[in-house]
């Protein structure tokens, strides 16, 4: 080797160092998980998904670099101003290889399991440690979520596997978290219930069954498990810690649901935050509608002026608009408007970022948004071709210090497992890899 | 107006002439010594390209530096230069270059995805001197390696520029443009493969790219070595090498061909197994066609059998041999002879149809049945579908607690328990699982009903307080079977323990109550090693299909009495069920389902406006099934229909009396299950029609034909065009070869239905964005009608057709229309998504109904008749 070319080559690795580009080749050589300074790491996730895609110039910030709540961020983000310092938003993030495909269906089932098909999402692996010790391991709300196209129109899979239909009713979601009519005032006669409920159950095992019976069975078991644990632990007892606000419910009538679809949304949040105060659960999920839906009209009075403008005083007249038509449709040109419906999904995080914001964490270190980090994610890119390059996916809150947040990072075309092995890592666990992922992103960590 | 149509589907060869060229790809090809490459040629007839690899012949005229054998695969030998391969299909040929580099290696890296370029810079020391292997810092740029895919690239290391008695050093880099690997080493005999980590320690696995053309595969999959997924939809470079494989056709099917926009970059394209050479462009789909093994022969063989195999032997090859006949006599000369004189002496035992019969098969010399056929009493063909325990629905359960304990809970389950999971479009998924927010709903809804339900007394009156009678006579409805000694004496226990409600809570929320069993008990026998499902199982089978309830108390004093197991006893069974008001209510699943009714419409409609709408496609199909019982062809074309005061004014009828009433549409187009306003306003956009969603709900639902989905990169925004009817936008949009590949399919339909606007109203007229009126162009075309069961074939003729009538019709005479009816309701009551392996079992069912012989509530009872109706595996 020339000593020339040595030089030079010294020169060139010390520059790089100082752009800090060698963190990814770096980061691979940590023993584990990220080695976090003491009480640091993330304490909870949220996981949100929203569906189709986004018009991506209406959306990604103009530059790179650092973001404050004086940002002036795009269109769509631009709701979530004011917890900019605590957000990082990505650029040139992509799903190709990592699950993204031009299937809505195909996608929405694989970018969050690291781009396999029929194997457990992020939220779930996640929550095998950080939710280890929490009564629910995990949860998962909605809104619209019933109306899917089929259960692979879903994001969500379980340990198994299996599509995850969230619970679309605040109300229920309260009884489940809560326990309230389970347990209830004579635990020892429901425990005994129980008990003949499981023997049933243990009747259908049998030697020679094949294993998507077993897996039915086995589920089921779990289930039964989880309700003997509300039982035994009484849950209802966490009741100072519930939602102080009145829950709506899901109607039968789509329509009646539309009208308070913001309450809807308001309200699985409100459960998301007790949830996370009484420690009842440190990983949950919120799911807006499922992929190539067009169930939710988003003609609602908080974005009136957003829609007049975008449809040419369109709002309140005879149009009702809907999603997945507005994300790529032949018949009429209605980007502006599908830009209003993402900006509108950014607008109801950021009101769970401020419900979040208002609650101190119990275990101290600020508010709960300041311990915890929320991940918004889609299926698609650019909505209008199904796109895979440069998803509009975005962190929120302070991630407890484990994340250098507040920037928009440029992750040069890195792939979604990539990035969500790195969030796994920086949540300390000890993944050797995720799903399709091949080495880390730079960029993440404080 | 039919001819611009069909110039665009078909993308017409008028303006292209007719001259036939060969092309081989790829090109400026380039290999080393010892590699192999696959050539692929093809021909260009006017617009056609069509894939001739098998009709091609090779010739390396430099053999010393390229060689080729009679398949098209080219190998670099010994001596660099560059090689003629000359190709030549029939009259047509064409001489190609390849260019061998000569003896040497190539160097493999994993390029990570954020570096732009990637170079390859190298050096060995020889003797104390630097010797640069390609070039000066930062060397040469790599190439994507095609046999690996990935983000893996390749560069060649020729033998005579390296001393090979030792090692030698890389980096790689992003062209110097700031990231770059360590120093490696490369032994002399050591892996080539290298990644940001140094050595990658194997060798790779081939896999799809991140950039290329992307391959997508109906009614197949894409594999490569190593991996076992499909990879259809996947991304791969041009020139890469797949194995294409088309499923497996199931039994009575067989594999036909590819077609697609790419079955020209097939090696075979009549094979079900071939290699794609990946060609280039965005988006490249073939289409496996599968067609059904007909036996025309079946009658006139077992007559065959029957009256001449005595004396000709069951091949043929008795005394006299009818072998070869075919050169001595035609149909009418055979037929006449045996009318006349076979069987010796016997002869008015086979005349007319049977001698004809006969003399077609022996001309045919099919002494044999075709294998693979699809036999109704094989249950190798006829393969049963897998055990399961089935999770009622919400629908099921409602109904079920209606009639185990008279109270009707639908709307407070509906609102307590957790939705039902959607397969096929139907609300009868049978793969759900039970959630943990099922086991709390469940649990918190029994203590509810458990309170709510008449006391005992009422429950069992002939139990008279006794809690043995009592757990035994309600065990029995809810677990729909008798209780075991044990399950009485728990459930016994509790109720002395815990009092009556909580019995009732615990069998209201027990699995045995929960789940649909379809476990039955083995069989094992070699002519039958499946699982032979109980009499109570079958109860329960019938009950869910055609009630969505729990079997009734005739039903169940059938199975105690072991007589729902004949096929007879159980098509009583299912005509019972059927004739019966539940079968009407519990059909409306299917309704929903198949008609999509959950679906929105964002036409600005009353909301009032759009629930008549649903009602009315509900009441129409009920009338057509269970009042008229009707044939697949009234649910097609008849004119009658159902509507209300507030319907009635929306469509122009007049109208007396209230509530619904039965009408005709004098509008002769307005017919079946497309002329309603509900099919042509759920179908359409907000502001405008929407061709595409007609059209496909017509292949989906009507058609059971399934598309890939959209190509990656195509670009689905609108053209702008205010001037453009939606027609127009459509056809312009669409204009892309990768999205005619599907396209052809859809859109003809739903242009064909141009005159109805979004409301589902009749028009002559549209309205263009800039205010212009246009008038509709409503003349549509429709292929793929008779194509095998699912299968979309572009060598179907495109029949045209204007309206809903003329479609209706199409669809109705087709093979395809009554096939799909048949497997829709096959789907809807297996709840899950019919495997291939079903195949026969869908055939068999539905064959009278297909030959338009059967009612649509004879089609039901068929469902039940099959050997492999009560069997599991």
């Amino acid at each position: 080797m020339s000593v020339k070319y040595s030089s030079e080559r010294r020169e060139f690795l010390k520059n790089i160092c100082k752009a800090g580009m060698l963190i990814p080749f770096a980061s691979q050589f940590l023993p584990g998980g990220r080695v976090m300074a003491q009480g640091q790491g993330v304490r909870r996730l949220i996981t949100i998904y929203y569906p189709n895609g986004a018009v991506l110039n209406r959306w990604h910030p103009k530059t790179i670099g650092r973001l404050s709540t004086r940002s002036n961020l795009n269109y769509a983000l631009e709701p979530l101003q004011k917890f900019a310092d605590r957000m990082i938003t990505f650029r040139n993030l992509s799903t190709k290889g990592h699950g993204g495909s031009s299937s809505h269906p195909e996608a929405a089932g694989r970018v969050l399991s690291g781009g396999g098909s029929g194997v457990e999402s992020y939220d779930v692996a996640i929550a095998r440690q950080l939710g280890a010790s929490s009564k629910l391991k995990y949860f998962h709300t909605g809104l619209f979520t019933r109306y899917n196209n089929g259960k692979d129109y879903l994001p969500f899979r379980d340990e198994n596997g299996q599509s995850i239909l969230p619970e679309d009713d605040p109300q229920k979601v309260l009884g489940l978290l809560f326990g309230s009519g389970a347990g209830g005032s004579n635990s020892k006669k429901d425990l005994q219930i129980l008990e003949v409920i499981g023997d049933d159950l243990a009747k259908l095992r049998r030697i020679d069954l094949n294993s998507s019976v077993n897996k039915k069975i086995d589920a089921h078991e779990q289930a039964l498990n989880y309700l003997e644990g509300l039982i035994s632990n009484n849950l209802s007892a966490s009741s100072s810690c519930r939602p102080l606000t009145v829950m709506p419910s899901m109607s039968e009538n789509r329509r009646e649901n539309n009208e308070k679809a913001e309450a809807l949304v308001d309200a699985q949040f409100e459960n998301i935050v007790a949830a996370f105060k009484c420690d009842l659960s440190a990983v949950a999920s919120f799911q807006f509608m499922a992929a190539q839906d067009e169930s939710l009209y988003i003609n609602f009075d908080s974005i009136k002026t957003e829609l007049d403008a975008a449809d040419g005083g369109g709002f309140g007249s005879n149009k009702k608009w809907w999603n997945q038509n507005l994300s790529h449709s032949s018949s009429h040109e209605a980007s502006g408007v599908f830009a209003v419906q993402n900006r509108w999904y950014n607008m109801m995080v950021a009101k769970l970022c401020e419900k979040m914001d208002a609650v101190a964490d119990p275990l101290g270190g600020g508010s709960l948004l300041d311990t915890s980090t929320i991940l918004v994610f889609s299926e698609n890119g650019q909505s209008a071709n199904h796109g895979m390059e440069d998803v509009a996916w975005y962190l929120m809150g302070g991630s407890n210090g484990a994340f250098d947040m507040g920037k928009v990072l440029d992750v040069r075309a890195k792939g979604s497992s990539d990035f969500l092995w790195e969030l796994g890592r920086g949540m300390g666990l000890n993944w050797s890899r995720f799903g399709n992922s091949s080495s880390g992103i730079p960029g993440l960590y404080s | 107006m039919l001819a611009k149509f069909l110039c665009l589907l078909l993308l017409s060869n008028f303006a292209f002439g007719n001259e036939q060229t060969l092309k081989v790809f790829p090109p400026g090809l380039t290999v080393i010594t010892g590699e192999l490459r696959q050539l692929l040629v093809q021909k260009r007839n006017g617009r056609d390209l069509l894939g001739v690899n098998k009709q091609a012949q090779f010739q390396s005229l430099s053999p010393q530096i390229i060689s080729v054998n009679e398949r098209g695969e080219v190998r670099g030998a010994n001596i660099p230069g560059t090689a003629i391969i000359r190709v030549t299909v029939g009259d047509l040929s064409i001489d190609y270059p390849v260019t061998n580099l000569g003896v040497g290696r190539y160097i493999y890296f994993k390029k990570p995805t954020d570096w732009g370029q990637l170079n390859f810079y190298a050096w060995q020391d020889v003797g104390g001197e630097v010797i640069e292997l390609a070039g000066s810092w930062p060397g040469e740029v790599a190439e994507p390696a095609i046999e690996l895919g990935g983000t893996w690239y390749r560069y060649f290391v020729g033998r005579d520029s390296l001393d090979s008695s030792q090692n030698f050093k890389l980096i790689f880099n992003n062209g110097g443009y700031g990231s770059q690997t360590d120093d490696f080493s490369m032994a002399r005999t050591g892996l080539p493969y290298f990644d940001l980590n140094g050595s990658y320690g194997r060798v790779p696995i081939p896999g799809p790219a991140l950039d290329g053309t992307q391959i997508q595969v109906q009614g197949g999959s894409i594999n490569l070595s190593g991996s076992r997924s499909n990879l259809s939809g996947k991304l791969f470079l041009p020139g890469q090498l797949l194995d294409l494989g088309a499923d497996q056709p199931g039994p009575g099917r067989r594999f036909v061909r590819w077609e697609g926009a790419g079955a020209p970059y097939l090696l075979d394209d009549e094979s079900p197994s071939s290699l794609f050479v990946v060609g280039p462009g965005a988006s490249l789909t073939v289409f496996a066609i599968f067609d059904i093994i007909d036996d025309p022969f079946e009658d006139a063989r077992s007559d065959f059998k029957r009256l001449c195999s005595g004396c000709h032997g069951d091949d043929g090859n008795g005394r006299p041999s009818l072998r070869n006949l075919s050169s001595r006599y035609d149909l009418d000369e055979i037929t006449a002879f045996i009318d006349g004189q076979m069987p010796k002496y016997q002869a008015s035992l086979c005349t007319g149809d049977c001698a004809s019969g006969i003399g077609a098969m022996i001309l045919a010399e099919a002494f044999e049945a075709p294998e693979g056929r699809c036999e109704a009493d094989s249950l190798t063909s006829m393969l049963p579908v897998e055990r399961n325990i089935r999770l009622l629905t919400r629908v099921e359960y409602g109904n079920t607690i209606e009639d185990l304990l008279g109270l009707d809970v639908r709307s407070l389950i509906r609102e307590k328990l957790p939705e039902d999971f959607v397969v096929n479009h139907f609300q009868t998924d049978s793969s759900s699982v039970y959630t943990r927010q099922h086991a709390f709903s469940y649990f918190k809804l029994s203590q509810e009903l458990a309170s709510l339900a008449p006391k005992e007394d009422v429950l069992a009156p002939t139990c008279g307080g006794d809690s043995s009678c009592l757990v035994s006579t309600f065990g029995l409805n809810a677990f729909r079977r008798p209780l075991t000694y044990i399950e009485k004496e728990k459930y016994r226990s509790l109720y002395e323990k815990y009092g009556y409600e909580a019995m009732l809570q615990a069998f209201l929320s027990s699995p045995q109550t929960l789940y649909r069993s379809e476990l039955g008990e083995p069989q094992a026998t070699d002519e039958n090693p499946y699982y032979q499902l109980s009499d109570y199982e079958v109860a329960s089978l019938l009950s869910y299909t055609f009630w969505k309830s729990m079997p009734d108390a005739v039903a169940l004093e059938k199975a105690r009495k072991n007589q729902l197991s004949s096929p007879e006893e159980i098509a009583d069974e299912a005509r019972r069920l059927l004739q019966s008001p539940k079968a009407r209510a519990a059909f409306r699943l299917f309704w929903e389902g198949l008609f999509k009714l959950r679906k929105s419409i964002g036409a600005d409609i009353p909301v009032a406006m759009k629930s008549h709408m649903k009602e009315e496609m509900v009441r129409f199909a009920e009338y057509i099934v269970f009042d008229k019982q009707g044939r697949f062809e009234d649910l097609m074309l008849s004119q009658e229909s159902f509507v209300n005061q507030d319907l009635a004014n929306y469509y122009g009828l007049p109208f007396s009396g209230e509530g619904w009433q039965k009408v005709r549409f004098e509008d002769g187009d307005r017919v079946g299950v497309m002329g309603k306003a509900h099919f042509l306003a759920s179908n359409s956009t907000t502001i405008a029609t929407h061709p595409i969603k007609r059209g496909l709900f017509v292949r989906e639902m009507l058609l059971c034909q399934d598309f890939p989905p959209p190509p990656i990169g195509a670009e689905l925004k609108p053209v702008k065009n205010p001037s453009f009817t939606t027609r127009e936008k459509f056809e312009k949009s669409h204009r892309q070869e990768s999205c005619l590949s599907c396209h052809q399919f859809i859109d003809g339909i739903g242009f064909g239905l141009a005159s109805y606007d979004q409301f589902g109203k009749l028009r002559d007229m549209e309205r263009v964005p800039n205010g212009e009126w246009k008038p509709i162009d409503a003349s549509g075309g429709i292929g793929s009608l008779n194509s095998a069961e699912t299968v979309l074939s572009a060598n179907e003729p495109v029949e045209p057709f204007t309206g809903i009538r003329e479609l209706s019709q199409l669809i109705n005479d087709s093979k395809n229309g009554r096939a799909c009816f048949a497997r829709q309701f096959y789907r809807y009551s297996v709840g899950e998504r019919v495997a291939t392996d079903q195949s026969c079992t869908l055939r068999v069912f539905g064959e009278e109904f297909r030959g338009n012989r059967q009612s649509i509530l004879d089609l039901m009872v068929s469902f039940t008749q099959t050997i492999n109706y009560t069997l599991r595996r």
